[in-house]
């Protein structure tokens, strides 16, 4: 499976984390911005532009649109590259922890 | 008695090319600043912005593009949303430019804030420019081709016709070519950014 989301960009995960529950892009901001504690607040048109590539890569579908918002979720496939993302960042921390630990 | 106060304006004639967002934004905010607000764009050479007096105030401006089939309700609902005000919209190649400004607050928000979706806003106007280079040369070689024929028959006026059109569509093409060479650099820079952080 050609996956050209790896590494991704803190965006891309974040997002993808999001979409786990049914959210617009609003909602997703929002949402990434308390998770983070302010520390990333992504702009209105990275959300969007992001939004878009992900669909197109068949990593979330619109689920539904009201009131002039568009909702989104994460599919199986975007779970699957998620799983794969966190594996990687499980890797690179637990390298991190282990070589700090050994220098003490 | 309704008065109409008609606030005073102000026409300050400037061009900025595509890459040249971020002056546009500066200018914009900085004539915020002094008490001049944006209200209205006016196309021509150079290009003509109009200006509303009003309180000075901190306000951030932002530039985006959005092509016609993505220019949707839930696009403009997502920026009103997330507390931008729509400023004017701007018809170019096909799509639309919108500027949005937002109350400071002390804070440098942008409506891009990673690399990748930057690249991707310029990866598109990159493909536009390409479409209509393509169009312009078409055209401009149709009517070197005209021109031949023409010099062959010594028809005058068709050879004027054809002329004009060839320094048209030349200028047109080194327009865009310029445009594409702007942005590339542009995108270079962008990518050098996001290969720093990792």
């Amino acid at each position: 499976m050609e996956n050209n989301f790896s590494p991704m960009s803190e965006t891309a995960y974040y997002i993808l984390l999001s979409l786990l529950e049914e959210r617009h892009g609003y909602g997703i901001m929002q949402y990434v911005a308390s998770i983070t504690s302010n520390r990333i607040n992504i702009g209105a048109g990275t959300i969007y532009g992001t939004l878009g590539k992900l669909e197109k890569g068949k990593m979330i579908i619109t689920t539904r649109e009201e009131d002039k918002r568009k909702y989104y979720q994460i599919t199986d496939e975007g779970k699957e590259v998620l799983q794969i993302e966190i594996k990687r960042l499980e890797e690179l921390y637990q390298n991190g922890m282990e070589a700090l630990n050994h220098e003490k | 008695m309704k008065n109409r106060i008609m606030n005073n304006r102000k026409y300050v004639r400037k061009t900025f090319l595509v890459h040249q967002y971020e002056e546009e934004e500066i200018f914009l905010s900085d004539m915020r600043a002094q008490g001049w607000k944006f209200i209205a764009l006016y196309s021509g050479v150079p290009t003509m912005y109009e200006f509303e007096q009003c309180e000075p105030e901190e306000y951030i401006y932002q530039l985006d593009y959005v092509e016609t089939k993505n220019d949707t309700e839930d696009y403009h609902q997502l920026y009103q949303d997330s507390g931008w005000e729509e400023v004017v919209p701007w018809n170019a190649l096909g799509g639309k430019w919108y500027y949005f400004c937002k109350k400071s607050d002390n804070n440098d928000e942008k409506i891009y804030t990673d690399p990748e979706s930057k690249i991707g806003l310029f990866n598109m106007l990159w493909k536009k420019y390409t479409v209509f280079l393509a169009i312009c040369s078409f055209f401009e070689i149709n009517g070197i081709i005209a021109c031949f024929h023409m010099i062959a028959r010594d028809a005058s006026f068709l050879k004027i016709v054809a002329g004009v059109g060839i320094v048209a569509f030349t200028s047109a093409i080194i327009f865009f070519a310029y445009n594409m060479i702007a942005i590339s650099l542009k995108k270079a820079q962008l990518e050098k950014a996001k290969k720093e952080r990792w």
